[in-house]
């Protein structure tokens, strides 16, 4: 009978446990069952994450300039990249086709390029002017881009774009 | 008092469930290379997103850590049981409580690592599975495929839109110290109670 007794205060001390428990949670939210149930995600790591500034508004990429090497074969292109994150990202392949023209040629970033947490960083694409081409001949009207492709690494995370 | 009839194993168990909750997660997930960090033990989550913390509530529900806590507390609770049982074995007079206390509390920690174990390898299968069981009802294939390991190995996650954005992300997934300090405890549990049932 007493070993009975012992079996039961024991096992209903476990279950004392685990009511309290759940007592409390209800209790610490004024029995509230949806806030009980419910998480609620802080509003500072939505931000910490993507800043929510809404004019903050920058251009993922903007173009910057457009120059010839100095004996005029080749040809580089300046961007700036803005990252939206608040965590520093990687530009590692960057490439698109310039349409001169008849002429289409492609020009990529030579190495890649880290671009600090929330911030800025510039990309310089190079191309090789084609022989058939004068300096002359490329204005902005005649010339356009298409294919980009771009691939970037956000903490181990790779994204390919093709635009 | 006979101090060779102290259970020693039972009461080495005894320390040692009294003391996981306090030894850190059991399991490690990162996705990325620490975009998304995860440390997981019956007792607790603890979770980083791109370095930044998040922790207690913001994880699950305040149901939910109540419910860790209620854990964390019954394992402490069936620890000093499973301790004071081990203790008591040495004396004739409590012989009987004794055995109450080690049968009631040695396989605690046992089923806490297999429920743990499960939770995970269930989650994991459903992860593993969700695309291709969706696929057919969804009328075309899932643009994510998951290939993620069983507990302990590296995978990747794989996200294909249009064929113009493709993510992937490396996976890795481990089993800590904690964890095997656990099956440690829960062994010597399950064999202290054997002991318990031949002295008698």
């Amino acid at each position: 009978m007493k070993e009975k007794s012992v079996k039961r205060i024991i096992s209903a001390i476990q279950m004392v446990i685990t009511i309290l428990c759940l007592l409390a949670a209800f209790a610490t939210h004024n029995w509230d069952i949806g806030s009980t149930l419910r998480s609620e995600i802080p509003q500072g790591m939505i931000e910490g994450l993507v800043p929510m500034d809404p004019s903050g508004g920058d251009e993922f990429l903007e173009f910057k300039d457009f120059r010839f090497s100095e004996d005029g074969s080749r040809f580089y292109i300046g961007l700036i990249v803005n990252s939206p994150f608040n965590v520093s990202m990687t530009v590692e392949e960057l490439s698109v086709e310039l349409v001169m023209g008849s002429e289409v040629v492609e020009i990529s970033l030579p190495s890649e390029v880290k671009v600090p947490n929330g911030g800025f960083a510039s990309l310089d694409l190079e191309g090789e002017v084609p022989p058939t081409i004068e300096l002359t001949d490329i204005d902005g009207a005649s010339t356009s881009f298409r294919n980009m492709k771009m691939k970037l690494d956000i903490e181990g995370m790779k994204l390919e774009m093709v635009m | 008092m006979n101090l060779k009839k102290i259970n020693w194993i039972g009461l080495i168990a005894g320390v040692l469930a009294i003391s996981i909750p306090f030894l850190g997660p059991w399991w490690e997930f990162t996705f990325g290379t620490g975009a998304v960090h995860m440390s997981l033990s019956p007792f607790g989550v603890e979770m980083s997103m791109m370095g930044l913390p998040a922790s207690g509530d913001a994880l699950g529900s305040p149901l939910l850590s109540w419910l860790l806590l209620s854990i964390k507390l019954g394992i402490i609770y069936s620890g000093s049981l499973l301790l004071a049982g081990s203790i008591l074995s040495a004396s004739e007079r409590h012989s009987s409580l004794s055995a109450i206390f080690v049968r009631f509390s040695s396989r605690r920690i046992l089923w806490l690592v297999v429920s743990f174990i499960l939770m995970i390898l269930i989650g994991t299968m459903i992860t593993n599975l969700a695309p291709d069981f969706l696929s057919p009802r969804v009328g075309g294939e899932l643009p994510i495929q998951a290939d993620l390991p069983y507990l302990v190995g590296s995978g990747e996650i794989t996200a294909e839109m249009d064929s113009s954005v493709r993510f992937t992300a490396p996976i890795a997934m481990g089993l800590t110290y904690s964890f095997a300090v656990s099956v440690l405890a829960a062994a010597l549990g399950v064999i202290s109670r054997s002991g318990i049932k031949k002295s008698e």
